[in-house]
């Protein structure tokens, strides 16, 4: 009988992580126990769970290590997502108080839920290892497919998560897939040594190449890059509005994090494996931005609109994969985060235009919103035009962040297409704002009056656009920091 | 002789595995192809334990047949007729999906076989040993983290199935109203 | 013929062609949630045969295999709830049938 090594355990490096774990199960006892705990209570503990997380992350920059038997990679760039999520984990309970007390979801679930799915983003950004990418990956797969259909009433709900499951799990599937050929030719599932090995000799095998495409198709099922898109409408139109900014930011934002772990492995940049790996995406990128913007043109659904807006958002951000390099990967973090607060602020803003049984779900109810709820319409202006790119807003530094990546790395097609696509974008983004500013509503429609919560998650979104858009320096600074530790 | 008789092992093993999963894929009965997959599972437990992964096949037998295979006899058998069959129309798609089967197929296998493995020369007459023992000491020190992440998706699981499964609150709160009364 | 590496993955990757093969052509969900378990099985198996004969793999691939396996069990636990969910709101699971959304 050999003696067990127990290896050593730095939960330092993961208290984020331990801190939202503990939140969520701490909520779940109390909405076992505690009878009818009221629902500001749950929503102030998961709040403070999420700050604490966020302070928690904040003291491990420069940290730069490898724990839990190299399963885990606390560097500068994962704090930096961690606390972009965890941003966004706050606004979207803030937005849920208000949206949850409409539909009467089990409240308590709901958040635990959805704390979990955080956490599984926070691990995602954390591994050095396909164990624990696949692991994060599937936490937050199931979570989300469980909380799109928490609308019990609404038929869409159902519909939306039965598909997303049905997809989701496929595309979790095709990963285990590439997982098994990658294992079986590097005989490792540790990333980091992946990637030297990769660099010392090219294990000359088509079936590593299969490998990583299975992996990549997997990812780009999660992330809705075209072809891979087709389940992102119905689901986006079918959740409750939370959850569905949530797949769109959030999950969106795990996804290009899981990629960015995968595909920038050091060193691997020479490999001809790269080559093959960034004409691939080249495709998929092109493919998503025409696509995306194409499909949205035509959209009377708001949501659905948002969704394929989301949709070509995927196409310019893969873009950075492309341009494989610093640059790129700077912007693709930059644009992650300005993409993360406008379009939660867009969904926060569809779900304050509604009211209990009776949303705003076409554009054309928007009209007139401008006249009954001003403050509502210039939100919605704001968040939209940061989705178009217009300055002084996020959307257009990034935008032109990752263009520039694109064209430092001569690649002048891609980019002129993303310009090109961008500017067709506009069309529908301004026929909101149009509708809401130049139309007269067809019918009396008063939305409900703006609670604390959702005013909250709407300033603060629009602060996030707003900063990062007039100064953009101070994360900028931390972005590129970040990437050059890597 | 023996290694005959342990070639045949496996090839017994992977006809009943590729029969049975063929025949979940082309029935046009549902309930016949879930019982089909009972083979699948079986067999590939069967091929886990002649790779030497004890552990494994075990777990297979009792996680997916004794499990996952209940919960989907469980869905046929909620949501459809089970005498009634043709449950599904033979589509167009069906010989397009054919197709696509065979080319892949013929595309994948040449790749498995030109791929130079650096196979352990003894590979295939190595004893084996159990492998009960390495898993449990690697899931407590190397993958303690991995095992408790899963820990977690089991607990999610758990939550998930029983809030979208369980009736609206408002009508539990009327039932047990009725219950009250009715006492 | 001595069983070797190649005939584990031949068996793995028809196994997965089959999965992939459900998932495309069947329109009833449990149908294709049947072609996911295939394709789960068929990496699975690739595991364990990659494990038994490459060196240097100790029994990583089976402790990978076993997390698939609990993720197969906590994916058919949440999937039978919503298809059930479902088919109560559909009466139905059929794929094709259940749409609702306004395009």
């Amino acid at each position: 009988m050999t003696s067990i090594q127990i290896p050593e355990l730095s939960f330092s490096l993961i208290a984020p992580e331990l801190i939202l774990c503990t939140a969520a199960i701490v909520i779940l006892l109390v909405d076992l126990y505690v009878k009818n705990v009221e629902r500001i209570n749950i929503t102030l503990l998961a709040l403070i769970g999420i700050v604490l997380a966020f302070f928690s992350a904040g003291t491990l920059y420069g940290a730069s290590e490898l724990a839990f038997s190299w399963l885990i990679i606390r560097d500068d760039m994962s704090v930096v997502i961690d606390q972009i999520f965890l941003i966004g984990a706050a606004l979207i309970v803030l937005m849920s108080h208000h949206y949850s007390e409409r539909y009467h979801f089990p409240y308590g679930e709901y958040i635990v839920l959805l704390l979990f799915s955080t956490l599984g983003m926070l691990i995602i950004s954390a591994s050095a290892d396909l164990i624990t990418l696949f692991l994060g990956v599937e936490l937050v797969s199931i979570t989300l497919f469980v909380l799109t259909g928490f609308e019990k009433k609404s038929l869409l709900s159902g519909e939306a998560s039965l598909k997303y499951l049905l997809l989701g799990a496929f595309s979790s599937a095709f990963m285990v897939y590439g997982i098994a050929f990658i294992f079986g030719m590097c005989r490792t599932t540790n990333l980091i040594s992946i990637g030297s090995l990769l660099s010392e000799d090219f294990i000359g095998s088509p079936l590593l190449i299969l490998g990583f495409a299975l992996l990549l198709v997997g990812l780009g099922f999660k992330i809705a890059l075209a072809p891979f898109h087709m389940w992102a409408p119905d689901v986006y139109q079918g959740a409750p509005t939370p959850i569905t900014a949530w797949i769109a930011a959030g999950s969106k934002l795990a996804g290009f994090i899981a990629l960015v772990r995968v595909f920038s492995l050091p060193d691997i940049s020479f490999h001809p494996l790269a080559r093959t790996w960034v004409e691939g995406i080249w495709w998929l990128s092109l493919l998503t931005m025409i696509i995306g913007n194409a499909g949205a043109l035509v959209q009377k659904d708001i949501k659905r609109m948002l969704a394929y807006s989301s949709i070509a958002h995927g196409g310019y951000l893969s873009m950075a994969f492309v341009s494989h390099n610093d640059v790129g990967l700077q912007a693709l973090l930059f644009y992650l985060a300005a993409y993360l607060f406008m379009t939660i602020g867009a969904f926060a803003v569809v779900i304050a235009a509604g009211r209990h049984g009776e949303e705003r779900r076409r554009i054309s109810d928007f009209a007139g919103l401008a006249k009954r709820r001003p403050f509502l319409a210039a939100m919605m202006s704001l968040f939209l035009l940061s989705l178009a790119g217009m300055p002084p807003t996020a959307g257009f530094i990034g935008k032109v962040w990752l263009f520039g990546s694109a064209i430092q790395a001569q690649y002048y097609g891609l980019a002129i297409v993303g310009i090109l696509t961008t500017l067709f974008s506009f069309y529908y983004y301004l026929r909101v704002i149009v509708y809401m500013y130049m139309r007269d509503e067809e019918k009396e429609f008063e939305a409900e009056p703006l609670s604390v919560s959702l005013t909250l998650a709407l300033s603060l979104s629009a602060l996030g656009v707003l900063i990062l858009g007039v100064f953009p320096n101070t994360l900028m600074k931390v972005i590129t920091n970040s990437v050059i530790v890597l | 002789m023996d290694a005959l008789l342990h070639s045949l092992v496996f090839y017994i093993l992977a006809f009943i595995v590729l029969g049975s999963a063929a025949y979940t894929a082309f029935s046009a009965n549902l309930v016949r192809a879930a019982f089909s997959l009972l083979f699948t599972f079986f067999g590939l437990a069967g091929l886990y334990i002649y790779l030497g992964a004890d552990f494994v096949g075990i777990s297979q037998v009792i996680i997916y047949v004794g499990g996952i295979l209940v919960l989907l006899l469980f869905g046929v058998m909620f949501t459809t007729n089970v005498s009634g069959q043709g449950t599904e129309k033979q589509t167009l798609q069906m010989k397009w999906g054919i197709l696509f089967l065979v080319v892949l197929f013929l595309l994948l296998i040449p790749i498995a076989f030109i791929t130079p493995w650096s196979v352990m020369p003894d590979a295939g007459s190595k004893a084996l040993e159990s492998s009960v023992s390495p898993i449990g000491v690697g899931l407590l020190t190397k993958y303690l983290l991995p095992f408790e992440i899963a820990s977690l998706l089991l607990l999610i699981a758990l939550i998930g199935a029983v809030v979208i499964a369980r009736g609206e609150p408002k009508v539990r709160a009327e039932a047990a109203k009725e219950d009250t009364s009715a006492l | 013929m001595a069983v070797g590496l190649e005939h584990c993955l031949v068996v793995s990757i028809s196994l997965f062609l089959l999965g992939v093969f459900i998932v495309m052509t069947q329109r009833n969900g449990i149908r294709v949630l049947m072609g996911i378990e295939l394709i789960l099985n068929a990496a699975n198996l690739n595991l364990i045969a990659f494990n038994r004969f490459l060196p240097n793999t100790d029994v990583n691939g089976s402790i990978f295999a076993v997390f698939v396996i609990i993720l197969a069990a906590a994916e058919a636990a949440v999937a039978l709830a919503i298809v059930l969910a479902i088919y109560q709101q559909f009466s139905t699971v059929n794929l094709d049938e259940i749409s609702s959304m306004k395009h």
